[in-house]
């Protein structure tokens, strides 16, 4: 096999530009699938982690009936006794901290305007640790941040709502809700913090409480659900399955199943990758078909001096097959260099990309070098040139001897 | 209007005695390629038979056919097909790369030969490095390598001077009688038949005149 290996090698490079303009074509398209995977990998990492970050965690715990059954009214099917659960999902290995959260809604006043709210009872100190990235600040602190004056309840409010209600850290605002029973509750917060998240939906609605503060306004002991933060976002699955095993009478549900927009996006991405990965592949095989078409005409008398020494039908055809490969292999080598040394250059520059759909905070721009797809690419590029050698290849092997002798 | 079938060869009927040289005579179109490639296994023909010590070749049987080329029959042309990518030696080493000898087996073959044919100093040269005469020299080496028992030479002095022509025509000899091969010249050029031991004048595709030389 070897020692053809070495013909087919100095038949590669007998018409050097044209072998070098097919490895360009081919490692541009390379470097081309690299790059956009890589940033699409990043677009992945980063929605990923603003969601977990944002607030969803790695993996939230509720009610096995909340999950098959829809409520009638606030926390029917929240989670009552809850301490025996957090300390055991807090002995995992895996788990870095667990809190609770409190779900509701009702209205926010300042006395003057009234608007709807989403609230969230948090617990402050874990939710600063799971959020800090993500959910920014933009003025004071979360609630319970700082010591309550004895009887004070504090609250952080977005930036939209807090705009459209004119307030401001130190005013004092009003929530009203309902609780479980029915009954109607207010009590005054005093605004800490006003945040953003990102999203304008959430900036313009979202409220934020001490646990205590939630479960006193609806009057309550129970939680709506637990969020479980764990040490790496790669550990989900397996922990979902040892604490779903030691917990049977509660759902565990993983980052990604609460998070559709991620699935959406993820799947957007990847529609408009594979439309991408088809075209490369066409470019590949078409610019790689030409060149070996191209030089099967050209050494046409040769193979049919070859035929007629003895050189069987297959070796021709395997010799051209090799030819094949040796353009792939060469292209797939160039293209995983140009695609390190594109990637370094564009993480280099700090290029800042302006704010997704749907959002508002700018993010740079970073490509990750995806090793896996690098040698996935590698492997489809050599696999798409020896495809694209086929044809040509048999062409050759089927020549006739005396006409390819005559051949001019 | 339907294609025109056209006889290039009738009637022929002849024997080649092993270790004889024989050429072919004619004119261009005169049949004696289609005659060298029958005899060469390369081109069939539509009726007839062709025997190789007795036996009937199989015309149909490509895999057959292109080891029995490989094993007995070297191939000289007229404008050398050498492949251009390689050297001297690794011409001639080709179809020794087709069988199954060892890379020190190859190598004590191929070096013999390139003494034989007075061409060991230009071994690593390539075809374009070479003159007419030269690469002349290293086809006859690629069709001898492999030790065949008959040597089919078409045209091979067609493309060089009287005194390469000569040269070319000697060595030709020499090695018939060193190696012991059977050798078919098809030519244009007289000076052949000093060299050869029977001539055959084919026209219009017929055998017109066997000349003992």
């Amino acid at each position: 096999m070897f020692k053809f290996f070495r013909l087919a090698v100095k038949n590669v490079f007998r018409n050097k530009w044209r072998t070098a303009f097919t490895i360009s074509t081919v490692s541009i398209g390379f470097v081309a699938i690299i790059v956009a995977a890589g940033y699409m990998d990043y677009v992945f990492e980063g929605l990923r982690e603003s969601f977990i970050r944002g607030g969803t965690g790695h993996i939230q715990v509720f009610n096995n009936r909340y999950m098959d059954n829809e409520e009638e009214y606030l926390l029917e099917y929240g989670i009552t006794d809850y301490q025996p659960l957090v300390k055991r999902i807090n002995d995992h290995s895996n788990v870095r901290f667990v809190m609770k959260r409190i779900a509701f809604q009702g209205l926010i006043s300042n006395g003057e305007q009234t608007k709807v709210f989403l609230g969230k009872g948090i617990e402050p100190r874990k939710e600063s640790r799971l959020s800090t990235f993500f959910v920014r600040m933009e003025e004071g602190y979360f609630p319970g941040i700082f010591k309550e004056q004895e009887g004070e309840m504090q609250g952080a409010i977005g930036q939209g709502l807090a705009e459209s209600l004119n307030a401001k850290v130190g005013d004092y605002l009003t929530l009203l809700s309902t609780t479980p029973d029915g009954i109607q509750n207010a009590i005054d917060i005093k605004l800490t913090g006003v945040f953003t998240t990102g999203i304008p939906e959430y900036d313009n609605r979202q409220v934020m409480v001490n646990i205590s503060t939630a479960q006193l306004l609806l009057h309550t002991d129970k939680i709506s659900n637990l969020v479980v933060v764990l040490e790496e976002t790669t550990q989900t699955d397996q922990s979902i399955g040892s604490l779903q095993q030691q917990n049977a009478g509660f759902s565990f549900v993983p980052w990604y199943d609460l998070t559709p927009y991620y699935k959406s996006v993820v799947a957007l991405y990847k529609r408009g990758f594979g439309v991408l990965g088809v075209i490369m592949v066409f470019v590949v095989l078409l610019a790689s078909s030409n060149t070996m078409t191209m030089s099967v005409f050209e050494r046409t008398k040769e193979i049919g001096t070859n035929l007629s020494i003895g050189t069987p039908r297959y070796r021709i055809w395997l010799n051209h097959i090799y030819e094949g490969f040796l353009i792939g292999l060469l292209a797939s080598l160039i293209g995983t260099l140009l695609s390190y040394m594109v990637i370094y250059l564009v993480n280099g520059l700090d290029i800042t990309m302006p704010p997704p759909p749907g959002r508002t905070m700018a993010y740079p721009l970073s490509i990750t070098a995806v090793h896996s797809t690098i040698a996935i690419v590698s492997f489809i590029t050599v696999a798409v040139c020896m495809l694209a050698s086929v044809w040509p290849a048999y062409r050759a092997s089927n020549l006739s001897i005396v006409d390819a002798l005559g051949y001019r | 209007m339907g294609e025109v079938e056209v006889s290039a060869l009738q009637n022929i009927a002849m024997k080649i005695t092993a270790g004889e040289k024989l050429a072919l005579y004619g004119a261009s179109g005169s049949g004696k390629t289609t005659l060298l490639n029958i005899i060469g296994c390369i081109d069939a023909p539509t009726s007839g038979e062709v025997r190789y010590r007795d036996t009937v070749l199989d015309y149909s049987a490509r895999r057959q056919l292109s080891q029995f080329r490989l094993q007995q029959i070297g191939f000289v042309f007229q404008s050398y097909n050498l492949m251009p990518v390689l050297s001297a030696y690794e011409n001639i080493e080709y179809p020794l790369l087709l069988t199954d000898k060892s890379k020190s087996e190859r190598a004590r073959l191929v070096d013999y030969m390139l003494k034989s044919i007075a061409l060991d100093k230009f071994k690593n040269h390539k075809p374009k490095q070479l003159s007419g005469g030269q690469r002349q020299r290293v086809a006859i080496g690629r069709a001898l390598v492999n030790k065949p028992t008959l040597v089919i030479a078409d045209e091979p002095t067609a493309n060089l001077d009287v005194v390469t022509s000569k040269q070319i025509l000697n060595l030709i000899s020499d090695l018939n009688r060193t190696e012991k091969n059977t050798v078919i010249i098809a030519t244009h050029d007289p000076l052949v038949r000093d060299y050869v031991d029977r001539s055959v004048m084919i026209r219009d595709g017929k055998i017109r005149e066997v000349e003992d030389v």
